[in-house]
């Protein structure tokens, strides 16, 4: 009899610590986007890139894949307006803020995804301010015990200048992808093709409604 | 003897699964807050209707109350046809959550903010709210009870807040509520304090621990205190994201005596180049003599947005450090308006069970006008002669804010090296030279 009940209590105990794991996967998966985003910040760009896994892919827009920790270092060094950092120059804003984070774990508790909301204050004194506003769509992956990030995919809705803000934006007439990757082709083109606002795209959601289980798109 | 053995081991387990499954909660009522401001964002109101209890309410300014599920798909549903049209923008930042999940698990209450970037036939708008929401769990699925938002600012994109102030609407004459307003008030430039659901966090009740017999001497103890531990440490770090979140809540209202209650005799406090404040007297003179009379001022908005916190627990369960981001949403009618970017390096502390604000470092990114925009004009680094009181020690830390470059270094090493970031490099070309800064200020 007490050793019945001994035995169901070992079990109890793998099970929470399971659950536990499960928890302090969360959180893990939180801070490493969130530090991503404070890296990012600050020019920080090798910090930035070796979050990702060495197989890791990057895709922004419409600008097509990179494929691999050192074609995304690249990518996010051009994106960024190509000074190798750490740092950023005499008046560039490159503020990304990670925010509402909708993370998922596996049942096996080795992969996740995300949904995060990024808003941006970027510029350069003198020069030019925008807004930016998007959501991230990432895939993230747990290698010996440490989160890192396998895919990320952001898809910006707009950049709109600080003078007029979004009310200015026209029609996206044809390609728009970044002119800072013009000299460094992705490995592969974009699978999804949209338009930015002031079209209407809604990111595709990786998990399903939280309340009635079913698929949302728009 | 054996069965009393057990019968203690089985009531610490029965209390970690209960803390387990009070953090899985936390999730659960993030994803659906979260989940409402994605589908609303891209005007999914079927979406974002099934968030909702059967019984649920929905309030959003002055619109009145919606009962019901269909009820609140189509009063969600007056901003537009589904999925909106081209040109229509409706986006809303949903941050700064701060649950409350009771004690059985069966309810929770949760403040948050949403800031929304708004545009409807050409006309484009910011605007920022709080909400005051109840959950509840229908047999193991989180359900929105009730949703209520105070809006506290509503403006014309180009005029900014306080010159271009919009009313909110009030009920809809098409879709006539079901209840009238359940408080009437306005939003700027008049103020209203949404009551808070929960106490201040450092000298409110603290939450009921359950009464657990000893640990008994047993083979499997140590792994039960083991899980104990973690248990603790995750609740520890949503405690000092509680403290972080309600200190920018309460700077917000200019609750001056509830901001400083969050320090305590020894604790810090630095903000821009300022100086250091020592104790929670002087936190409280800080804020007072520096910033304004204690509450809500017409005519004046003072948002300290929390955003993008990375705590830090410590092994033992009793200091924390603490990366966040302000947002700021700032002016009045009788001083500018201005954004500003403010990161913050913060110590934490557990006194007598309670976390505390240690030490609160402040390091401004980047302030500007909003008439301008920080392409335009940049506003310098508060200094410790800039407004009283005096600071009792001198800067920690001597730094230029943007358009410069400054980088507080990250308390935590890289989440994935394990190694520390290196101190910037100045070929980068934004760290400005100090020595030759101080020659050109002298």
């Amino acid at each position: 009899m007490s050793a019945e009940r001994r035995r169901q209590i070992e079990q109890r105990i793998a099970r929470l610590q399971a659950e536990a794991e499960r928890r302090e996967d969360y959180q893990a998966i939180i801070r490493l986007q969130r530090a991503y985003g404070f890296y990012i910040d600050k020019g920080y760009w090798r910090e930035a890139s070796n979050l990702f896994a060495e197989d890791a892919t990057f895709e922004h827009g419409v600008d097509g894949v990179y494929a691999g920790r050192e074609r995304i270092h690249r990518a996010i060094v051009l994106l960024a307006g190509g000074n190798p950092g750490p740092g950023l120059p005499f008046g560039q804003l490159h503020e990304h803020f990670q925010l509402q984070p909708v993370i998922t774990l596996s049942e096996d508790g080795t992969t996740a995804q995300g949904r995060w909301h990024q808003l941006s204050m970027t510029g350069q004194y003198g020069e030019h301010a925008e807004w930016g506003e998007g959501v991230y769509e990432n895939a993230y992956r747990k290698e010996a015990g440490v989160w890192k990030i396998a895919a990320l995919r952001f898809y910006p809705n707009f950049v709109a200048p600080y003078e007029g803000g979004w009310a200015t934006l026209q029609p996206v007439d044809g390609d728009w992808r970044s002119p800072a990757l013009a000299d460094f082709p992705p490995d592969r083109p974009s699978a999804t093709a949209y338009q930015p606002f002031p079209a209407i795209f809604a990111p595709p959601f990786h998990y399903p409604h939280p309340v009635t289980g079913e698929e949302v798109v728009r | 003897m054996s069965d009393q053995v057990l019968d203690a081991l089985e009531a610490h387990l029965d209390a970690i699964e209960l803390g387990l499954a009070r953090q899985a909660s936390h999730e659960a009522i993030e994803r659906l807050q979260r989940s409402y401001g994605y589908y609303v964002d891209k005007g999914l109101w079927p979406a974002a209707a099934d968030l909702f209890a059967d019984d649920a309410s929905w309030e959003w300014g002055q619109s009145g109350v919606y009962r019901g599920r269909e009820r609140i798909r189509a009063a969600i549903a007056l901003r537009g046809p589904d999925g909106l049209a081209q040109g229509e923008l409706n986006i809303h930042f949903t941050c700064q959550p701060i649950i409350t999940v009771a004690p059985d698990n069966r309810t929770a209450k949760a403040r948050w903010r949403n800031d929304i970037m708004w545009q409807s036939n050409g006309e484009g708008r910011w605007s920022e709210g709080t909400f005051e929401n109840a959950y509840v769990n229908d047999g193991g699925v989180w359900k929105i009870a009730s949703l209520h938002f105070y809006v506290t600012m509503i403006c014309d994109y180009d005029k900014g807040w306080i010159a271009g102030d919009i009313p909110m609407e009030g009920p809809s004459e098409v879709l006539p509520p079901d209840a009238p307003q359940s408080e009437v008030y306005a939003s700027l430039p008049e103020v209203y304090l949404p009551l808070y659901h929960y106490p201040n966090p450092v000298t409110g009740a603290q939450p009921a621990r359950p009464a657990l017999p000893p640990l008994p001497d047993d083979a499997l103890a140590e792994d039960i205190a083991a899980l104990a531990r973690r248990t603790e440490r995750l609740e520890d770090q949503r405690a000092c994201e509680k403290l972080q979140r309600s200190y920018g809540y309460y700077v917000d209202k200019a609750m001056w005596n509830d901001v400083s209650d969050l320090f305590v005799a020894d604790s810090t406090l630095e903000i821009g180049g300022r100086g250091v404040f020592l104790g929670k007297e002087r936190v409280l003179q800080y804020m007072g003599i520096g910033l304004g009379p204690t509450g809500p001022q017409r005519e004046q908005i003072i948002n300290h947005q929390q955003f993008q916190g990375i705590v830090t627990v410590s092994e033992d369960g009793q200091t924390a450090r603490g990366r966040w981001r302000a947002f700021v949403i700032g002016g009045s009618s009788w001083a500018p308006l201005n954004w500003g970017d403010c990161l913050y390096e913060n110590h934490y502390k557990k006194v007598d069970g309670v976390w505390v604000i240690d030490k609160l470092h402040a390091p401004f990114t980047m302030y500007t006008l909003y008439s301008e925009g920080w392409h335009k004009q940049a506003t310098p680094n508060t200094r410790p002669e800039s407004f009283p009181p005096p600071p009792d020690l001198a800067p920690t830390v001597i730094y230029l804010t943007y358009p410069n470059y400054y980088c507080e270094p990250f308390h935590y090493p890289n989440p994935v090296t394990g190694k520390n970031a290196p101190p910037p490099n100045p070929a980068a070309g934004g760290v400005a030279d100090m020595a030759a800064f101080a020659r050109a200020e002298d």
